[in-house]
């Protein structure tokens, strides 16, 4: 009976250990996306001991799978176990900043005295600048580009009107373009359209949306005319990795994409240009990346300015753009012996953010691409683009404003 | 004396029992009964997980019954979800009784058909949705190859028209192994001489079945009718895999809207709204269900029966 006492405090005491969340407060929690192999995680760590040795501050590094951080990151803020700074995907910034959850770091970047906000990619900057305040600072950063079926097209178009000549030429059985995908993926690439007619998503004053405006139907009409409405295009619309299968002519991807086709897909021979645009118009597309913030709550704010300082260094962001895949956001550091990486580095020199208003996703997810993968594109029953727009519109700006 | 100590005796026993099932009570307590009790509160309220919970009284029901523009999905995503019911539960109870009626009918290799329908129900829904997805696909897999030899341009999985029932044909097929478990236990227990009755009254199969079997496994049939249908109900994983909820929302149920809301939105009050709505509808379809129970129009007669039995004792 003794005996079974003393295990039943013993594991009683156990458990208690293992649910205490206590931690030290001299201690940096820093979120991260996990990386996909072994090799890059322990190099993450590797790198952040040796951010603890050349200053002496303490940092505990937590790597979360990306497909579950956002979900993971808002329970622990939620709860005690809150980090004291993070990756932050550049369309939250807005969302987080509004209701004070993360904080304005412009004191802490003034005395950074290796990077200035010229260093980085223009606009990859503002995407963590929200109501005049800096909310964070862009480490990693892809644009869209266009890819190629060398098989299909020998040189690629420039020009809206030379992208869609290409059709004429396309054997049977291939369809000029896909990969615009459904719902958020559509609003995101709408964006590389829109900007490639001089059209934005957002009014001049920030006051309105603007994607349902003479640029945006333009940049819907674009797309439409791409996809076109033979049985070959829809078919191959709805065929998985149609262009890794050699089935279309082209589509948008952006570095991650290189790695699959050339992983999966060996003997696809495809080249990547930059998305052309309409004539007259330099060839313009959207962006993506990952931000790094500083929670409000943390009481090592200095300390997280000197992590994020560290993390900048050209020798930290090489290592961070290799994890993910993805490019520095430093312009001077963002080099590559792939020219195709190359193109996707020039790209980004005029990549255009996503607007940095809170609830943006939504818009998104929910009003923007669902209209232009299941009502514009339809090809049961497709919606008239001008007034689809208008509809998408017209939720967007109740939502937002 | 005695009497005392079979009292203490049945004590220690009642407290013996308590602790057998004291991990299961705070389970239940901890992981379910909190936070079902938590969520109704949160549904009263605002609140995106960073920030403290705003009390908002009955807004989110409000906004989610009656504004289309922000919520542009809530009453489609139901609407959704209900025709999924009404395709999945009656194929599904259909198929299980002819499968079943077929198994039970001494038919070689009752081992192997058993197993080879009960496969399904034990693979994950991935892998289930990734075979599928090969299956459909237009260009490759079965309906590529339909294409490619009749010159068809088949896009199940692309149309509106038919995305919604392919979901439901799936969801059939993965269960259906569970459910003729089920049901030919049902069968097995139903007395023969019922059927030996009926042969003798001239009955061929067909008969047999619609008057010996279906009223035999009646209660059977209810409790698949009830499961399923609160099975259609939550339908989430597969068009989460496979359809992301297109194309033009056909295949966005309920379930999957509430996910989005949560887990893309953080509108965690809103989503909580919605789970106390799609629980509202199970409880009245399960309540319903328990009325068409057979033996219960007998049961509500005894019942009024005692009662007043104990009311004329009273007088």
């Amino acid at each position: 009976m003794k005996n079974n006492t003393t295990i039943i405090l013993a594991v009683t005491l156990l458990c208690l250990v293992g649910c205490d969340n206590t931690s030290d407060d001299n201690i940096i929690s820093f979120w991260a996306y996990q990386p996909s192999t072994q090799a890059h995680q322990n190099a993450f760590r590797e790198l952040i001991n040796d951010f603890s040795l050349e200053t002496g501050i303490k940092v505990k590094l937590n790597l979360v799978v990306k497909d579950s951080f956002n979900t993971a990151l808002n329970s622990a803020l939620g709860g005690r176990a809150k980090p004291d700074m993070s990756y932050l995907d550049q369309p939250l910034i807005a969302d987080y900043a509004v209701d004070g959850t993360i904080f304005d770091i412009s004191s802490l970047f003034s005395s950074f005295e290796t990077v200035a906000s010229d260093d980085f990619f223009p606009y990859v900057y503002s995407t963590n600048i929200f109501e005049n305040k800096l909310y964070g600072l862009p480490l990693n950063v892809t644009a869209s580009v266009l890819f190629y079926n060398k098989e299909l097209v020998s040189t690629p178009p420039t020009s809206w009107a030379e992208w869609l000549a290409v059709k004429d030429s396309l054997p049977s059985g291939k369809s000029l373009f896909d990969g615009i995908g459904n719902g958020g993926y559509a609003g995101w690439y709408f964006q590389a359209f829109l900007a490639n007619c001089g059209g934005s998503l957002l009014n001049n004053q920030g006051s309105g949306v603007a994607f349902n405006d003479s640029h945006g139907v333009e940049a819907a009409q674009m797309i439409k005319d791409l996809y076109g409405s033979d049985p070959t295009s829809i078919i191959n619309r709805g065929t998985s990795d149609a262009f890794g299968n050699g089935l279309v002519a082209f589509k948008l991807g952006s570095s991650s994409d290189i790695e699959r086709f050339d992983t999966n897909f060996p003997n696809l021979d495809y080249g990547v240009a930059l998305v052309p645009s309409k004539s007259g118009i330099i060839s313009s597309s959207n962006m993506g990346g990952e931000n790094v913030v500083v929670y409000s709550h943390s009481k090592l704010k200095e300390n997280c300015g000197k992590l994020i300082e560290y993390l900048l260094k050209q020798e930290c962001l090489d290592k961070l753009s290799d994890f993910t895949g993805n490019f520095p956001a430093i312009r001077s550091y963002a080099q590559s012996g792939d020219e195709r990486l190359n193109t996707i580095i020039d790209q980004m020199e005029t990549s255009v953010p996503r607007p940095v208003i809170p609830r943006w996703i939504r818009v998104n997810d929910e009003y923007l691409g669902p209209t232009l993968s299941d009502k514009i594109l339809s090809d049961e029953n497709p919606r008239d683009i001008q007034s689809s727009l208008d509809d998408a519109a017209s939720a967007a700006n109740q939502l937002l404003f | 004396m005695v009497v005392q100590g079979k009292n203490r005796q049945k004590k220690k026993t009642a407290i013996i029992g308590v602790l057998f099932i004291s991990p299961l009570i705070i389970y239940f307590i901890v992981f379910q009964l909190t936070p079902i009790i938590m969520s109704f509160g949160i549904s009263f309220t605002e609140w995106n997980w960073r920030t403290p919970p705003v009390f908002v009284g009955f807004n989110n029901y409000i906004e989610l019954f009656t504004n289309r523009i922000i919520y542009p999905n809530f009453w489609k995503s139901l609407w959704v979800t209900i025709q999924y019911m009404l395709m999945s539960v009656p194929l599904s109870v259909v198929t299980t009784l002819i499968v079943s009626a077929m198994l039970n009918s001494k038919i070689k290799g009752e081992k192997f058909f058993k197993s080879a329908f009960f496969i399904p129900s034990v693979t994950a829904g991935v892998a289930i949705s990734a075979i599928w997805m090969f299956l459909i696909d237009p260009t490759y897999g079965v309906v590529g190859a339909i294409n490619r030899a009749c010159g068809t341009n088949i896009n199940l999985i692309g149309r509106t028209t038919t995305a919604l029932p392919l979901m439901a044909i799936m969801a059939v097929w993965s269960g259906l192994g569970y459910n003729v478990l089920i049901m030919l236990s049902a069968m097995k227990n139903i007395n023969p001489s019922l059927y030996e009755a009926c042969e003798i009254d001239g009955g061929g199969t067909i008969r047999k079945f619609f008057h010996v079997t279906i009223p035999n496994v009646a209660p059977t049939i209810l409790f698949l009718c009830v499961t399923s249908t609160i099975g259609s109900l939550q339908a989430f994983d597969q068009m989460y895999l496979m359809t992301g909820g297109g194309p033009d929302g056909s295949t966005t149920t309920f379930m999957l809207e509430i996910y989005n809301m949560i887990f893309s939105y953080q509108e965690v009050g809103t989503a909580s709204a919605m789970s106390y709505i799609l629980f509202a509808v199970i409880l009245a379809i399960t309540l319903m269900g328990q009325g068409f129970l057979p033996g219960q129009k007998e049961r509500r007669l005894f019942a009024r029966k005692v009662k007043n039995g104990k009311q004329l004792k009273a007088n």
